[in-house]
């Protein structure tokens, strides 16, 4: 890569001509260099005050080989490392059979919208600020409130370059806001907390701090709530929990296991027709959008599932070739240490056509779920999400009317998505998994209680 | 290395300072039904710098260890960027000045057992999955290793070079029948010997059998059980609903918590004693010394069902006004170090599980542990699997089963506990703000517990 696609900005840290070089002489017959570098500042309010301001920069190269058929990898922090390739040539030894050929040259979209230079220049103060902003907005709530804040902006580079002779690179940049308000009474808790992540400032403060107003005054009174079977709407963030099944059971690794019960259900109706799931990577300024994935193949826009059908699976090298298919631009690193696997880009449930506001409005008598815990402990080929609601409503009469607690839902996500799907909420948000996601409104969901 | 590091952080213009260099070493191996998934190894070099100044911290990481005097002052910078803003006091608890180097003391070192050995042994447990027969369709193994060498100083003049092996592992059935999954997990791990990983063919076999018999199983009905917990999940249970409302960092600058975190209060009957150790060798929470530099030791948070203590960094235990404890730990050098838990447990009783069985009509024996999770004083986990007890009898095989609660009154709610303490280590570890897996273990005897609300199929 030249000196050019770098100007302004992070220089590489490990020289990849001459890590493929050297896997050449070392008697590799492919070799592949993944490398990424974060710089991040994050600024973070605890209990009404500044706790800390930071900053994490961090560069990290993965090599994959190929020696005599055997796949070896292996991964470095140590800025100029060569020794990397020793070390993948040495698991190569004992590695799995190389089902698989690293990217060959192609051409990767320079159009997407991943990089913003005022995010680089957000200054300190500025971060200062809306953090302050935010724990003084949570504080003033109610006395004995404890706000909490997390601002922070990254910037990054990724570069994968094969013996085959790919070469690509990508800058993105970033924010992250976290703000949360916290309550203790004797017996008890309330915590409260949103989020918003882009890749360019485009939050909007003022709409965060409304909606924590809402929150918190929606948490502020606990009250009862029977055992039984309800429709329940989950906001975005909840609604990630019952997504993850689907993306468990797409992902093209599990699907070559036998582990996805999914196999041979491509073309086949699984769920309602209001049900269509993109996994689009050229989004943009989408958490997730890239122009190619962590193998270096090139991305571009998929259906998931289509109006309720089953469309595709989610694949990288190794899950394509086990299928006698190309990838499909999805393979990523969960970590730069890890190896790359089916992953979705930026997933995107299709909104339906009613405000998030009118769903609750239909309920006579039910549940709006915030944010699930434990759910994700479930077994996600089975499509089972059981989960305790942290921060969870009840509605009666179409009004929210207090908080609920000790509380249990669970969903069979794969039937309830064919037979209970009443209506998706207009508006998407994106959740913490970067996932662009609306409200979701389930009926006859079970719900436990204490006595 | 060592006088170059002391330089450092002597003399500066701060409170305090600290800095960590290290270097890991890291083996990983999977299999994923019949294939080896991967097989790696890797290099993690890198370091960090925190100061204190003023109440306000700076806090720099880096893998380029060359201009160490930059990220010092940076660090410095941007700690007396955070001071100003609160113009606040800096208060540490006083920690014993340490100089210290500490080898690894290894039954059996992992370095020395070659990656084929390795492969070889996992594949052997893999193949016995794969092997079964139905309803096991498939399997994961996986496996890894890390070999740390820690170099620490502060201004306080404490100087410490530490080596710190961690290891851990699970072998998982998966069971498929009629587009229903299920899967069983037995981990392994420890902070001194490969050996763990050796002669594990039993706890396969098991895992296989639980795995096919969930495929059988019913869904649990949803509702309120007396529940008899297993010493794995025990363990999830006291790290999860108590271990973490114990870390001080969400107490010391909150009033109202601390009213409800008095030291003195009862929290369970006088059978009931957790602790949270950095003593127990071999286990994966085993530490010598916490990542400011202090000695870990055993740390009682609750004694004969009253709070006697609390999980502590320097900060918050100055705050307090109370002592060190050694449980200021960070995930590596990219992360500042946090309140978290070791070795975390509930002392042994004295009931046979005969006599927790005894006069439950209709309850449920909890087993092992998918996961967990808890928010404030809310805990969930999800038990591996479970049996029905009715009639002080063990009874069919149920699936699906994930209790929740009220921790305080669920620590009430404990009627019993086992004499059988102990103490499980796996593949997994635990999760705080992004710092995770962290190296922790937990320790449980069997416990009986009342009124336990479980979610499932609703009657």
């Amino acid at each position: 890569m030249t000196a050019r696609a770098r100007e302004g900005k992070t220089a590489f840290a490990f020289d990849a001509e001459a890590l493929l070089d050297k896997a050449r002489r070392l008697g590799c017959s492919e070799a592949e260099v993944f490398e990424t570098g974060v710089v991040t500042t994050p600024v973070s309010f605890e209990n009404n005050r500044l706790k800390s301001v930071q900053t994490a920069e961090t560069a990290v190269a993965a090599v994959r080989v190929v020696k005599d058929g055997r796949l070896g990898f292996a991964t470095s922090s140590r800025s100029g490392d060569t020794e990397v390739v020793e070390m993948a040539v040495r698991a190569a030894a004992f590695g799995p059979e190389a089902a698989l050929s690293f990217a060959t040259p192609s051409p990767v979209r320079t159009d997407l919208e991943t990089y913003d230079e005022a995010v680089v220049d957000w200054p300190l103060e500025e971060m200062l600020s809306v953090g302050e902003e935010l724990t003084d907005h949570i504080r003033s709530f109610e006395e004995g409130v404890l706000g909490g804040a997390t601002v922070e902006k990254h910037r990054a580079y990724v570069r994968v370059a094969t013996s085959a002779g790919q070469d690509v690179v990508t800058d993105g940049t970033g924010y992250y806001l976290l703000a949360s308000g916290e309550l203790v009474e004797p017996d008890n808790m309330i915590h409260i907390f949103r989020f918003k992540a882009g890749r360019r400032l485009d939050f909007d403060l003022e709409a965060m701090k409304s909606d924590l107003s809402r929150m918190f005054r929606h948490a502020r009174h606990n009250v009862p709530f029977r055992g039984g079977r309800y429709p329940v709407v989950f906001s975005p963030m909840a609604a990630m929990d019952l997504i993850s099944p689907v993306a468990a059971c797409v992902d093209g690794m599990a699907v070559v296991k036998g582990e996805s019960p999914w196999r041979d259900k491509v073309g086949e109706k699984l769920f309602a027709d209001e049900f269509t799931l993109h996994d689009d990577p050229t989004l943009p300024w989408g958490v997730h959008t890239t122009p190619f994935d962590d193998e270096g193949v090139p991305t571009r826009k998929r259906a998931i599932i289509d109006r309720g059908v089953l469309k595709d699976f989610l694949l990288d090298l190794r899950s394509g070739k086990a299928l006698g298919r190309a990838s499909t631009g999805n393979g990523y690193r969960a970590v730069p240490q890890a190896m790359p696997a089916p992953r979705a880009s930026n997933l995107v449930l299709e909104p339906g056509k009613t405000p998030a506001a009118d769903l609750i409005a239909e309920i006579k008598e039910g549940l709006l779920v915030e944010r699930l815990m434990g759910a994700w402990a479930g077994n996600p080929y089975a499509g089972q999400v059981s989960g305790n609601v942290h921060i969870g409503f009840k509605i009666e009469n179409g009004e929210v009317t207090g908080r609920v607690k000790d509380c249990m839902v669970s969903v069979s996500v794969f039937e309830a998505f064919k037979t209970g799907l009443v209506a998706l909420g207009r508006e998407l948000e994106v959740t913490p998994d970067g996932a662009l996601l609306p409200h979701i409104l389930l009926d006859g969901v079970s719900v436990s209680t204490k006595a | 290395m060592e006088s170059y590091l002391k330089h450092l952080v002597s003399n500066q213009p701060a409170d305090y300072v600290e800095i960590r260099v290290e270097e890991t070493r890291r083996t990983r191996i999977e299999f994923r039904g019949p294939t080896l998934d991967s097989l790696g190894e890797s290099v993690d070099c890198g370091g960090c710098v925190r100061a204190l100044v003023d109440g306000g911290w700076g806090f720099v990481s880096f893998n380029r260890l060359e201009g160490l005097e930059e990220h010092v002052a940076l660090a410095v910078r941007q700690a007396r960027l955070a001071g100003e803003r609160v113009s606040g006091k800096s208060r540490l608890a006083d920690a014993p000045v340490i100089q210290d180097k500490v080898s690894a003391e290894l039954e059996e070192d992992p370095r020395q057992v070659p990656l084929a050995v390795k492969k070889d042994i996992l594949e052997t447990y893999n193949r016995q999955v794969l092997d079964f027969g139905p309803p096991i369709v498939s399997s994961r193994v996986v496996y890894f290793d890390k070999f740390t060498r820690l170099h620490f100083a502060n201004s306080d003049g404490t100087y410490i070079e530490q080596e710190k092996l961690d290891l851990g592992g699970a072998v998982v059935a998966i069971a498929h029948r009629d587009g229903d999954t299920q899967m069983f997990s037995r981990g392994f791990g420890s902070s001194n010997t490969f050996g763990v990983v050796r002669g594990f063919e039993e706890a396969v076999e098991d895992a296989c059998r639980r795995a096919a018999a969930l495929i059988e199983a019913p869904v649990v009905e949803a509702g309120e059980y007396t529940v008899i917990v297993d010493p794995i999940l025990a363990g999830v249970f006291v790290h999860e609903a108590f271990g973490h409302l114990s870390e001080a960092d969400n107490v010391y600058e909150n009033p109202n918590l601390q009213k409800v975190m008095t030291l003195g209060r009862e929290f369970g009957g006088p059978h009931l004693n957790i602790y949270d150790t950095g003593l127990t060798p071999g286990v994966r929470g085993y530490l010598k010394y916490d990542d400011e530099g202090v000695p870990t030791q055993r740390t009682y948070l609750i004694k004969e069902g009253k709070l006697v203590g609390r999980l502590h960094s320097r900060e918050t235990a100055g705050k307090m006004g109370e002592k060190v404890t050694g449980n200021a730990r960070a995930l590596d050098y990219r992360f500042p170090p946090i309140c978290r838990m070791r070795t975390t447990g509930i002392e042994p009783g004295e009931a046979t599980f005969e006599d927790m069985l005894k006069g439950i009509k209709l309850g449920v024996y909890v087993r092992s542990a998918y996961g967990g999770e808890t928010a404030g004083e809310m805990f969930t986990f999800t038990a591996g699997d479970a049996r029905m007890i009715r009639d002080g009898e063990l009874a069919e095989v149920v699936k699906n089963v994930t209790l929740t609660g009220n921790v305080f009154q669920t620590l009430k709610n404990i009627d019993m506990i086992g004499s059988d303490e102990r103490i499980r280590d796996g593949a997994g570890g635990c999760g705080k703000g992004r710092q995770g897996p962290l190296a922790t273990s937990m320790g449980s005897p069997h416990i009986r517990i009342r009124n336990v609300v479980i979610g499932g199929k609703a009657r």
